[in-house]
């Protein structure tokens, strides 16, 4: 038995909502069915597990499981559309070791990419990623200089 | 410091004389505040010193503070593992998780 649901918890007040979040997982489970699940929120998908397919303008953008999707999206346009909050993206030039922007920001590139040859990317990330303070000592990028403000999608 | 009131041993900390207090801004804005006022009071820009945390906007031109942000640097950190990065077409150049697992 299939069981197919668009957006089902979209019209209940918050409430419930959260009450049943909790609850369709384990109704899921228990049924031992297959769920089709339409949901435009990523925190559900998210709470749901399995396996997700992102939808963009009626097309598919990518399918597999669900924190696969979420961790490691294989374009822009689905990383876009699994962020909540809206992903925050930079448009920049490679060089080297070095993400540069105009302003003379230099954002070192991740050790598993220096590899990749230069040119103009775009980089996204999550706004609780982004810290003003040193979080470690040698695990995240630093960057000296003003950022611009995050464009949002 | 009418502004501050008992936090202002703070704000001045070790400071003996207006050269400890570091960059003198114009008017009676000096580094030391600055740097509070950034550290406590959520200021990141100049216009947030000026206008929103404190009215000295309001009396800049009289008293002739410039402006102090050309200079300004700001470091940021962006968590690498999480960092994704795209091509010019919007195609990803490297999955975050490939490298973990």
């Amino acid at each position: 038995m299939t069981l197919m649901s668009g957006e089902p918890l979209a019209n209940l007040d918050y409430k419930l909502r959260e009450e049943l979040r909790a609850e369709l997982p384990r109704i899921f489970a228990e049924a031992g069915s297959i769920f089709v699940y339409a949901t435009t929120e990523p925190t559900e998908a998210l709470l749901l597990g399995g396996n997700t397919a992102t939808m963009s303008e009626g097309r598919l953008t990518q399918f597999g499981p669900t924190i696969d999707v979420f961790r490691a999206p294989t374009d822009l346009i689905t990383a876009r559309t699994f962020s909540d909050p809206p992903l925050n993206t930079i448009v920049l030039q490679k060089h080297g070791d070095r993400f540069l922007l105009h302003g003379g920001v230099a954002l070192p590139v991740p050790e598993r990419l220096v590899g990749i040859g230069d040119g103009p990317y775009t980089i996204g990330f999550q706004p609780h990623h982004l810290s003003l303070k040193r979080p470690g000592p040698r695990d995240w990028c630093g960057s000296m200089g003003r950022l611009p403000a995050p464009s949002s999608a | 410091m009418r502004l501050y009131g008992t936090l202002a041993r703070t704000i001045l900390g070790i400071a003996r004389s207006y050269s400890d207090l570091g960059r003198h801004f114009g008017d009676d804005l000096y580094e030391a505040e600055v740097a509070y006022l950034m550290d406590r009071e959520w200021a990141l820009t100049s216009d947030d010193v000026l206008w929103r945390r404190t009215k000295r906007g309001l009396h800049r031109m009289a008293h002739g503070i410039h402006d102090f942000e050309t200079d300004a640097m700001v470091e940021v950190f962006i968590d690498p593992r999480h960092l994704m990065v795209f091509d010019q077409t919007g195609r990803a150049v490297s999955a975050n998780l490939k490298e973990a697992a």
